[in-house]
């Protein structure tokens, strides 16, 4: 059992995280026991238990941030169950006790354990990360493949695998709290699989005998478009839980009237996750991945920042030969006294990183290559703030 | 002492007719809302925003359904109002049209030097009585040509259609149309990142109050729509004057659902607009879903889904893409429930295994209306018997009538007719035929056709040929049998199928 108490159960909200990474399969090309009738062209991964544990770090404040931080709904427990290859290393992963695999049964225990923590109150938080191999099936709904997949010899295709999406739909009806559910996996259609899985896998949550919606606010955020693939290093992380974890380090977040501190919820994130992604796929070869959010209902917040939210900021100087002959420098309006963003000078497009703010940015030669530009109230907003200059 | 007010004015320079809403906020230094309103663009009055606190300097932000965003600072001049010049981001009247444009700096170029695009075509559907049949569709004189995109102005339906186009990136996209409304779609390719391009369509045109309410729906931008709408009561007016605007009575159910404001969706409003707005197939589905949401049993769920997905298919597609998530909804109880016809829900789960928006439209990667595929199809592969036979459709339409599959002939009797062909009195009959008159087989193959009555579905194997584009492998597979098609340039043209090389190089 790797349910990992942060706060003792109480009579007041918490948050509950279930984080699920699964990079190695028992019967796919380079398991343990790789299966021709069952693997599908499917292969082991290796960075689905990089993401999953640098999730579970991170919301544990082993990372370099703080961790996790939701007065309204502090951390209660991190339910983590992780794949990986028999001797591989994680990066935080001494710091857990013991971590079970995401076989089904134990998906199914850690699940079970997560529901029962999310039903001790009505406004708890709930967050369930799910990363590794998913697929498509004949109708729309996605399938997400386990340690175990294919273990069953009489149901090879319904064992170690779920159906994601109604077992989101059932916690609907289950789960009055807030809920941010994050599914880095592939949805590509596997007509296949699809044929093969007829007798359609089973969600970890089947629904109860009503259909009635309790939930308050739920925000699904998929890793691809439907029919897309979803990408990672191999030997890091994938690009969605790298943009996801950006985000939730300080690049998205909404400020409070009032307030000093900003607050990443479900709009915030649903808003961020696709720019920062995009971001991602700048510095990541191959195919461009897109995301999808769907924020519904009420948003509680998932995350508190002590103060704002910061921004990337891009500027793209056109013609390029000019990128090397001038600087930039940003000053927030707002605050007179702070020092200003500066950068430039190099090749590429210039970047650099800011608080949230409205800002002048003034685009100078080093010499008189070109003329001075200067732009006015520039609402520099996160996750990124690109500016394209045409310089003359 | 309460803070003064700030007054807010927005013109909308392309078209200052337009009425669309955009909201805003009075911002203090930190950034932090301290008042929200909306504004109408083209507005006489300006808005007025009442501050929260008098906390000073303070910025006026618009946003932009496009994910722009406009920032000036309030004069502290008090009767001096903030005025914001929009348009030249958003050429239309709805701002949705300039969202790819301004978020993925696009190049015309790139458009027209796509070597997709020198081979991609559009082609336009409709539903009838008797099922899917192609329109002729002749864009000249009908589109614009703007350095950055094509945009086409499409022509009204009476029945509910759909568009198909293909821009040479895989699978051609077919996208639903409702009847009776003037819509433009417009092609524009944009930078996913550098130097990765892909080619998107975008349908407009449903009005700025359904535009402006989905638009922010898809980007997920619930603030935003909130601060349109505060209490939703918008919404909720848009849904009781229904008979106004369907189609914005329509997103404003959308907007309730995703808000999961059960309160504010009155069951009778939704089906006085399922009932009386036939030819919109989101409201059988939205009523549904809403008394689903609201709670039954599971059986009880899955006969209504069952029905809702019928009525709203007999109608042709969803408009919207936002019904993606309610159909797959209704999807799910509907294959629970015992009694379904497979056949229908079959072809629904393969639209929802292909969808694709289209903007804020509905649609699905495939061939023609009736055959959602993710596969390219691939020359040199056999014809699909799905594409060869449109039995889905006719199942799915609930068309009655005799379902016909095209057999091939066997090979002795193709050598028959081969050597019938020969013979001076077939020649007789096919110079009969080619001078448009009916030879002795026609007019017994018309007899009989009248005797048998009117045909209740058009779609044979010999219709699909008719209708379908050359180029695509099935279909010139099927037209003679066994040789592989001239991929991509095909030696002739339909006159229903406009071909954007003709466009691009005529723009």
């Amino acid at each position: 059992m790797t349910q990992i108490r942060v706060t003792p159960t109480a009579n007041s909200p918490q948050t509950h995280a279930l984080v699920i990474g699964v990079g190695h399969h028992d019967h796919l090309l380079g398991g343990t026991s790789p299966n021709p009738d069952i693997h599908l062209g499917l292969r082991v991964l290796q960075s689905p238990p990089v993401s999953a544990i640098n999730v579970a770090g991170w919301l544990l404040g082993f990372g370099p941030g703080p961790g996790l931080n939701n007065p309204a709904a502090p951390l209660g427990s991190v339910e983590v169950l992780v794949s990986v290859a028999p001797g591989a290393q994680l990066p935080h992963q001494g710091k857990f006790a013991t971590l079970d695999p995401a076989k089904h049964t134990e998906v199914k225990q850690g699940f079970g354990r997560w529901l029962q923590e999310m039903k001790r109150h009505p406004r708890n938080v709930g967050l369930l990360y799910f990363c590794g191999h998913g697929v498509t099936g004949s109708n729309g709904t996605q399938y997400v493949l386990l340690q175990d997949f294919g273990s069953d010899p009489l149901a090879p295709f319904t064992s170690g695998i779920f159906d994601m999406n109604s077992t989101v739909r059932a916690l609907e009806s289950a789960v009055q709290g807030q809920l941010f559910v994050f599914v880095d996996a592939c949805r590509n259609n596997s007509p296949q699989l699809a044929d093969l899985i007829g007798a359609k896998p089973a969600p970890l949550l089947q629904q109860g005998g009503s259909t009635k919606i309790v939930n308050s606010g739920l925000t699904t955020i998929y890793s691809s478009r439907a029919g897309m693939s979803a990408y990672g290093d191999r030997e890091g992380m994938t690009r969605f839980t790298k943009a996801l974890l950006l985000a939730l380090e300080g690049y998205c977040g909404s400020a409070v009237a009032g307030k000093v501190h900003s607050v990443i919820d479900g709009l915030a994130l649903s808003q961020a996750m696709p720019k920062l992604l995009r971001f991602v796929n700048e510095s990541s070869p191959g195919e461009p991945q897109t995301c999808e959010s769907t924020p519904s209902g009420n948003d509680a917040p998932l995350h508190v920042l002590p103060g704002l939210p910061r921004v990337r900021v891009q500027i793209d100087i056109s013609p390029e030969k000019m990128r090397s002959c001038g600087t930039f420098l940003m000053q927030d309006i707002t605050k007179p006294g702070a020092p200003p963003v500066t950068g430039g000078g190099n090749a590429g497009v210039w970047e650099a990183d800011a608080f949230r703010g409205i800002y002048r940015v003034e685009v100078s030669p080093k010499k008189k290559e070109f003329t001075k530009l200067l732009h006015e109230h520039q609402f520099v907003d996160p996750p990124i703030y690109r500016l394209p200059v045409e310089v003359k | 002492m309460t803070p003064p007010p700030v007054y807010v004015h927005a013109y909308a320079v392309k078209d200052p007719s337009s009425r669309t809403a955009l909201p805003i906020y009075l911002l203090d230094d930190r950034g932090v809302v301290i008042g929200a309103d909306r504004i109408l663009t083209g507005g006489q009055r300006p808005s007025r925003i009442d501050p929260d606190s008098d906390a000073f300097p303070r910025y006026v932000r618009v946003d932009l359904p496009n994910g722009n965003v406009l920032v000036k600072p309030v004069s502290t001049n008090e009767n001096s109002p903030v005025t914001f010049v929009l348009g030249y981001d958003s050429p239309r009247e709805t701002m949705s049209w300039a969202a790819p444009r301004v978020d993925f700096s696009p190049r015309a170029e790139v458009l027209a030097l796509r070597e997709g695009m020198q081979s991609g075509w559009i082609q336009l559907w409709q539903l009838g009585t008797t099922g899917w049949r192609q329109l002729p569709l002749h864009l000249h004189g009908r589109f614009d040509a703007a350095p950055t995109a094509l945009e086409l102005r499409l022509t009204d339906l009476r029945e509910p259609g759909a568009l198909v186009i293909n821009t040479g990136q895989g699978v051609p996209q077919v996208i639903s149309l409702p009847a009776s409304a003037k819509l433009r779609a417009l092609i524009t390719t944009t930078e996913v990142t550098q130097g990765t391009w892909d080619t998107q369509v975008v349908l407009g045109g449903y009005g700025p109050r359904t535009e402006g309410v989905l638009e922010f729906l898809r980007k997920g931008a619930l603030d935003s729509a909130e601060a349109l709408d505060p209490g939703m009561e918008r919404a909720m007016g848009f849904l009781y004057e229904k008979q106004k605007d369907p189609l914005a009575a329509t997103a404003g159910a959308y907007y309730l659902l995703r808000r999961r404001a059960w309160d504010r969706l009155p069951l009778p409003w939704l089906k006085n607009l399922a009932n009386r707005f036939k030819w919109i197939p989101d409201a059988h589905l939205l009523l549904a879903c809403v008394q689903i949401r609201e709670g039954m049993n599971n059986r009880e769920a899955g006969i209504l889904a069952g029905r809702a997905i019928e009525a709203a298919f007999t109608r042709g597609f969803p408009l919207f893409f936002e019904a993606r998530g309610l159909l797959q909804e209704l999807h799910y109880y509907a294959s629970r429930s015992e009694g379904r016809a497979p056949n229908q829900l079959a072809f629904v789960g393969r639209v929802l295994a292909c969808a694709q928006p289209a903007g804020i439209s509905f649609g699905f990667s495939g061939l023609t209306p009736f055959h959602p595929t993710r596969e390219v199809p691939d020359p040199y592969l056999p014809v699909p018997e799905s594409a060869a036979a449109p039995r889905v459709a006719m199942a799915t339409y609930g068309v009655a009538g005799k379902q016909v599959t095209p057999k091939k002939p066997p090979a002795k009797k193709l050598a028959a007719k081969a050597a019938a062909a020969k013979r001076p009195a077939a020649k007789k009959s096919a110079a009969k035929r080619a001078a448009g008159k009916p030879d002795g087989r026609t007019a017994a193959k018309r007899s009989t056709a009248a005797k048998r009555g009117p045909r209740r579905f058009g779609m044979t194997a010999q219709a699909l040929r008719e209708v379908t584009p050359k180029g695509l492998a099935y279909e010139s597979t099927r037209s003679n049998g066994l040789s592989s098609p001239p991929l991509p340039h095909p030696p002739g043209r339909r006159q229903s199928t406009a071909y954007f090389k003709d466009l691009l190089v005529t723009a």
